[in-house]
């Protein structure tokens, strides 16, 4: 096992530098940098600039920047953000957290549905329930998240149940632990509510034919000809078997989840890293966009290979290779 | 001595809302300790009688009989369960891949016996021996094992309660000719140790020759024929187990399952020797002592 998810960890290393090189490229292809702000401002003198330039050694190739911002990397330096004014490390380390905090806050939310929706559509497949949850998927599948977002905050604004925006009320520092985190919780409903909605309709549908599959097979057969008991076919076999490739799905849902909170974000005003990418970019701040992007990359790896590791535990065929 | 017996028993599904007669009337029997065969080709009831007297599906009209107690009631499923166990066709989708060889068999001992897994530990060597497994691959995950080895596993499985009568629905026909013959022989074994009764469902009739003592032919939901091996061998009447016989000495082509008007042979479109009487339903007829047809060129 620990071999595997070295290999993995090592395996990314290349991935992680495909992803850079292309996202350093992009902004070096895109016209002007950062500093045109300055370069038109008629009282920040042409030597600022230069000295700007010098310090940011925007003033090197292209393949020169790249090395030194992979040089600086290694030692563990992501660069200084020029909107910010503050070193990338301070500015993106706050921002990621809150996106993970609200990443994992829909993917708890998602899994809590999506695996009883699913045993129940099968169950009764083809009956009243299942149609049901059939057609509340669809409509759930078709409704564009920032559509839902604000159908969201217009219930919320009146019925003042739920904050409209933001992560903490004003009054945040003043409250107790537990009221903070209550706090959090009630911000966190609107966003997790967006961001899992699509995915339940869809997984839940996944799920229910998985579950078909498995309790259509063999050894479901032969286990209920011995005997078993219905519920021991159920949750012990079929769905411990159905549960596969919703595991696989989860590592991709990551990645979905992080450009889906990216939108989410910028609507709710969520400080997460999605909102920050957008600013960097548009402000081209070169840094941070690079801070940023490698913060989502590595938090997409960690996902794939959570999902991969989960897979190698439950499922013998993986772990034992050969 | 008969220990199950099926009366008059008939399976529909409807399939595109068309009706599919799936058994349309079979009557089988099955004698304590020996092995019956049921032959005939894809689709032609085997396994829908099998899943009939497991308890699976429920006949429309008719009976199965387990030791004169009607089991196709619902009240006498534990019967079924502790009486009457079953072997498929592939062993690689009988076993759940997530469990090793050990928790798959001490859950089928489990069913009837209050065990604890140090306790079950000793009779499932012992079983594993019988079926002539190293007591090692209990530790073992079905991936890791080959096809002759997982179906000794499902015969240990379906042996481990000692029930009375196992089916054997095409048990031999996912392995290769060696590994197939080397189970048979065992199964032969396993008989004589324990007296158990087999149906073996197959449409290899070499193997059902070597292994079984009464043979039925199958053909569309209905017997066409049946009797002790060595008539039905040595002079099959019906023109289908002509036929079946002709083709197992090269491939046996499957033919398509014509709508037939209803109450006529079902070969009757297919049949070398038919004539205008097959339009009527065959009845039943002892040609020789215990060798049975149901062909109209017999009861002329």
């Amino acid at each position: 096992m620990h071999h595997f998810i070295l290999k993995r960890l090592l395996y990314s290393i290349p991935l992680l530098l495909g992803i850079t090189f292309l996202t350093f490229l992009f902004i070096q292809i895109a016209p002007g940098d950062f500093l045109d702000n300055l370069r038109l401002n008629p009282q920040v003198s042409k030597e600022t600039i230069s000295l700007y330039e010098q310090k940011f050694h925007l003033d090197k190739p292209f393949l020169i920047q790249y090395a030194t911002w992979i040089k600086n990397l290694v030692r563990g330096e992501l660069g200084y953000s020029f909107s910010y004014k503050a070193p990338v490390a301070r500015v993106i380390s706050s921002r990621a957290l809150n996106t993970l905090i609200l990443s994992i806050s829909s993917l708890i939310f998602t899994w809590i549905f999506v695996i009883p929706l699913g045993v129940t559509a099968a169950l009764k497949r083809n009956k009243f329930t299942d149609k049901l949850l059939s057609f509340l998927s669809y409509i759930g599948m078709s409704t564009p998240a920032f559509f839902l977002t604000f159908l969201l905050l217009y219930g919320a604004t009146f019925t003042r149940l739920l904050p409209l925006s933001g992560m903490h009320s004003v009054h945040f520092e003043e409250f107790t632990f537990l009221g903070k985190i209550f706090d959090l919780i009630r911000h966190l409903i609107i966003p997790t509510l967006v961001l899992s909605l699509g995915s339940i309709c869809v997984l839940q549908r996944i799920m229910r034919a998985n579950l078909l599959e498995a309790l259509g097979s063999q050894y479901i057969l032969g286990a209920k000809a011995r005997g078993l008991s219905n519920a021991r076919i159920l949750y012990v076999h079929a769905l411990k078997n159905a549960i596969n490739p919703i595991i696989t799905i989860f590592g991709y849902q990551f990645s979905e989840l992080l450009s889906g909170a990216a939108l989410v974000e910028i609507i709710i005003g969520w400080p997460g890293l999605g909102q920050v990418t957008l600013e960097a970019v548009r402000s081209q701040d070169l840094y941070l966009v690079m801070g940023s992007v490698l913060m989502g990359s590595i938090l997409l790896i960690m996902g794939n290979l959570l999902s991969d590791c989960l897979l190698a535990a439950v499922d013998p065929r993986i772990r034992y290779e050969k | 001595m008969n220990i199950l017996t099926t009366h008059n028993l008939k399976v529909y599904f409807s399939q595109h809302r068309r009706l599919v007669k799936a058994l349309d009337g079979v009557d089988i029997f099955l004698r304590e300790g020996l092995t019956t065969a049921l032959a005939g080709e894809s689709g032609c009831g085997k396994t829908t009688l099998a899943r009939t007297i497991l308890g699976f599906n429920s006949p429309r009209e008719g009976n199965v009989y387990f030791r004169n107690t009607d089991i196709s009631l619902k009240k006498n499923e534990a019967l079924i369960r502790k009486n009457i166990q079953i072997v498929f066709q592939n062993p690689f989708l009988s076993l759940d891949p997530r469990f090793t060889i050990f928790s798959t068999l001490y859950e089928a001992f489990h069913v009837f016996h209050d065990a604890k897994k140090r306790e079950a530990q000793s009779v499932l060597g012992q079983i594993l021996e019988e079926v002539e497994l190293k007591a090692s691959c209990l530790s073992r995950f079905p991936h890791q094992l080959s096809g002759g080895e997982l179906q000794r596993i499902c015969i240990a499985r379906a042996l481990i309660n000692r029930p009375s009568l196992i089916i054997l629905d095409e048990p031999t026909s996912s392995l290769d000719v060696t590994t197939a013959s080397k189970i048979i022989r065992l199964l032969a074994k396993l008989q004589a140790a324990h007296g158990i009764t087999y149906l073996f469902i197959s449409h290899n009739l070499k193997i059902l020759k070597k292994i079984s003592q009464v043979c039925f032919i199958m053909y569309a939901g209905k017997i066409v024929e049946y009797g002790p091996k060595e008539l039905l061998y040595h002079n099959p009447l019906h023109p289908y187990t002509r036929l079946l016989f002709e083709a197992a000495n090269h491939t046996l082509k499957f033919m398509p399952q014509e709508q037939v008007s209803p109450g006529a042979c079902a070969f009757f479109p297919y049949c070398k020797s038919a004539s205008d009487t097959c339009k009527d339903s065959p009845q039943k007829k002892e040609v020789e002592p215990r060798h049975f047809v149901y062909c109209h060129n017999f009861s002329r």
